[in-house]
């Protein structure tokens, strides 16, 4: 088995020409020992794509500050799902790849972990900053009495409601 | 610079062994080389010049790795303090299915010709040098045409062919193309970039440099008092429970 760990980050580029910004998403995986894998000079994360940063919203109305927030969201998802779509059979089927010690090995590669801070978070899953990323406690209650469980976000529910929308259509993307 | 890190990595090795100064190594001691790779995490891409004698620590620790854990299922990792006494592992998980198309081939050319494709060790420092110090493109083209490195015969002679040469150094190198979509939502299109993520996979698992620090398996480690021992990701049960 591969586990993939992504991260990904906004970063702030320049003030000038209108806020720059940079979207990279990086990859690394799990089999890689983590003395290695945390090493930056051995180059052990790839930069696997730079999303596309969204128009500032223009604050005309609020009801175009709405439109565009709803067409960056379908975009940001119709770029995950064109990018993650290769990972969806051969994540159940696996693959065989040529590895490091010269043999060939039939390998599943699963998107494991996500490094990411929670701003981060809040803006790729498309919920509230103030909800969590991991589980549906409404935020009210969080910091609130620890042995109560909740429900762990089902985000395929939200993604088959998305894809009724069809974003990828809605959002133009071409290859 | 990363298929230079890399070579850097994967040839050293095969440099050290081809000089056999396996006894060196060995005399160094394995706790040595983990200070010098804690030295390493630390620091960070820009401050990071003082690759070389690192690297060859490196480079014999993983021989030693190497030659000890030929059978990545036995796997013990220096960062395991208490050392496990008892290991479990999913029977065949990890079995190689055949062998790699033209791996010793590559490993053979790398120790026939170690410098490839440079032309000598004299060759190769330089570029190790101009690659380390960070010498603009243009400084270096002026490095040639001054006519700075003496009557010596260089296998590079501009920027633009010690990229050449650069690019040799990372035979995997068409795994990394950059696929262009773009976005048209109506008033304004935006283009944006990305790779294959099956084909970053297979770039990454195939890297010779990192074949002493590989797992194929989950493990489940204990000490002497039958306690689970965690430390990396394939000693949780994660990935037990997701091995197929």
């Amino acid at each position: 088995m591969v586990p993939i760990i992504g991260l990904s980050d906004q970063t702030h580029l320049t003030n000038f020409s209108g806020d720059k910004k940079a979207w990279p998403v990086y990859m690394m995986i799990g089999n890689i020992l983590s003395r290695t894998r945390s090493s930056p000079a051995k180059m052990p994360i790839l930069l696997l794509k730079l999303l596309p940063v969204p128009p500032k919203f223009t604050g005309e109305t609020a009801h175009a500050n709405e439109a565009q927030r709803q067409t960056n969201t379908d975009v940001l998802r119709a770029v995950f799902d064109l990018a993650l779509v290769p990972l969806q059979q051969v994540a159940r089927e696996g693959t065989v790849m040529d590895c490091a010690d010269g043999k060939t090995l039939l390998c599943f590669p699963i998107l494991s972990a996500w490094i990411a801070d929670h701003a981060e978070h809040a803006a790729l899953q498309g919920i509230g900053s103030k909800s969590c990323p991991k589980c549906e406690v409404p935020c009210e209650e969080l910091g609130g009495d620890p042995r109560q469980m909740y429900e762990t976000r089902d985000y395929m529910l939200y993604r088959e409601r998305a894809l009724r929308h069809e974003p990828a259509e809605a959002a133009g993307i071409a290859e | 610079m990363a298929a230079y890190k890399k070579h850097l990595l994967t040839t050293h090795l095969d440099i050290v062994l081809s000089l056999s100064v396996i006894a060196d190594a060995a005399s160094m001691g394995p706790t040595f080389v983990r200070d010098e790779l804690e030295n390493l995490t630390d620091s960070d891409y820009e401050s990071d010049c003082r690759l070389e004698i690192p690297d060859f620590h490196t480079a014999s620790g993983e021989i030693d790795d190497m030659q000890n854990d030929s059978d990545t299922e036995e796997v013990s990792h220096p960062q395991v303090h208490v050392h496990p006494s008892g290991q479990e592992t999913i029977p065949g998980a990890g079995r190689p299915l055949g062998e790699v198309v033209g791996y010793t081939e590559l490993n053979m050319a790398r120790t026939d010709d170690p410098w490839s494709p440079f032309s000598s060790e004299n060759d190769f420092n330089l570029a190790s040098w101009f690659v380390q110090s960070k010498v603009a493109k243009s400084q270096i083209d002026v490095y040639f045409v001054e006519g700075l490195g003496g009557t010596d015969s260089r296998s590079f002679q501009s920027a633009y062919t010690l990229r050449q040469h650069l690019n040799i150094l990372d035979p995997f190198r068409e795994y990394l193309v950059w696929a262009i979509a773009s976005i048209d939502n109506g008033r304004h299109a935006t283009t944006f970039y990305y790779r294959n993520i099956i084909d970053c996979v297979r770039y990454l698992i195939r890297q010779v440099a990192y074949s002493s620090d590989m797992v194929y398996a989950p493990i489940r480690e204990y000490d002497s008092s039958r306690e689970r021992l965690y430390s990396e990701m394939h000693t949780v049960d994660w990935w037990w429970d997701m091995q197929v």
